[in-house]
C-alpha cells in the first residue's frame, strides 16, 4: 500500500482546531477540496480560540478596489456650554 | 553511507561527498535531540472532531519519523525519528485541543511544499501518554 493522498488524509469537512498560523491547513484543505470545512484557530502563545470560520472565509482577502472614505467635517451642537449651572455650590 | 570525521568538510565538500556532507547529522548519541521544529519551518498542528490529527509542514524534516508522542502532561508532541532522535514540534498543545487529541491513536504527517501543495504524506501512530502530574 502506497503513502496516503490528500484526499485519504481528509476525506470530509470535520471542522478542525488549529494550531499556529492556520494557512498550511487551509490550503492542505482547499487541495482535498474540502472548502466548506470549519476552522477555529488556536493562537499558540496564549491559547486564544479564533471564532469558527471556513476555509474560504480564512483565506478571503479584502477587495483592493474597497476605499475607506472618510465622512464629511459636520459641524456638532454645543451642548451644555453655558446657562446656569445647577446643584453647584451655593445654590 | 557514513563518513569518517576526516571526510566532513562542510566549509570545503568535494564530489560525491558535497550533499552528505552538508546533509550530515551527527549521531544519535552526540546530538539525541533536534531544535524544536517550529524555529526552522512553518507549521500547524490540527485536530478534527473525529479526533484525526494532522501535522502540517513547510520544510525538510531531518529523518525519517516512525512515531509521534503526544504527551498530556507537557501538553506537548514530540516526533520520534527510526534511529530514535526526538523533535518537539514546538508549541503547547492548549486546552482547546486537548479533548479531541485524546480520541487520536494516529497522526498524519503532510508536507506543504511552499505552504500550499501537498507532498510527502505518512500515517504513523500517536502514542497518549500520561502520568497524571
Amino acid at each position: 500500500m502506497g503513502n496516503p493522498t490528500i484526499r485519504d488524509a481528509i476525506p470530509d469537512a470535520t471542522p478542525m482546531i488549529i494550531l499556529g498560523g492556520g494557512a498550511l491547513t487551509a490550503n492542505a484543505l482547499i487541495s482535498a477540496g474540502q472548502r466548506d470545512a470549519s476552522m477555529i484557530v488556536v493562537e499558540p502563545l496564549n491559547g486564544r480560540p479564533s471564532p469558527a470560520q471556513t476555509v474560504a472565509e480564512f483565506t478571503s482577502v479584502p477587495d483592493p478596489n474597497l476605499k475607506l472614505e472618510i465622512a464629511p467635517n459636520t459641524p456638532q451642537m454645543a451642548v451644555g456650554t453655558s446657562g446656569p449651572r445647577m446643584g453647584g455650590p451655593g445654590q | 553511507m557514513i563518513l569518517q570525521d576526516q571526510e566532513i568538510d562542510v566549509l570545503k565538500p568535494k564530489g560525491e561527498h558535497k550533499k552528505l556532507a552538508l546533509d550530515h547529522l551527527p549521531s544519535v548519541d552526540e546530538l539525541p535531540v533536534l531544535p524544536h521544529l517550529k524555529k526552522s519551518m512553518d507549521v500547524d498542528l490540527a485536530v478534527n472532531a473525529n479526533g484525526r490529527v494532522y501535522l502540517f509542514y513547510d520544510g525538510k524534516i531531518a529523518e525519517d519519523t516512525e512515531y509521534a508522542l503526544y504527551s498530556i502532561d507537557d501538553s506537548s508532541l514530540t516526533l520520534v525519528s527510526k534511529n530514535g532522535r526526538i523533535q518537539e514540534i514546538g508549541m503547547t498543545v492548549h486546552k482547546p485541543m486537548r479533548k479531541y487529541m485524546r480520541g487520536g491513536d494516529n497522526i498524519y504527517v503532510i508536507e506543504m511544499i511552499g505552504g500550499k501543495t501537498p507532498g510527502k504524506i505518512i500515517n504513523i501512530p500517536m502514542i497518549i501518554h500520561e502520568i497524571g502530574l
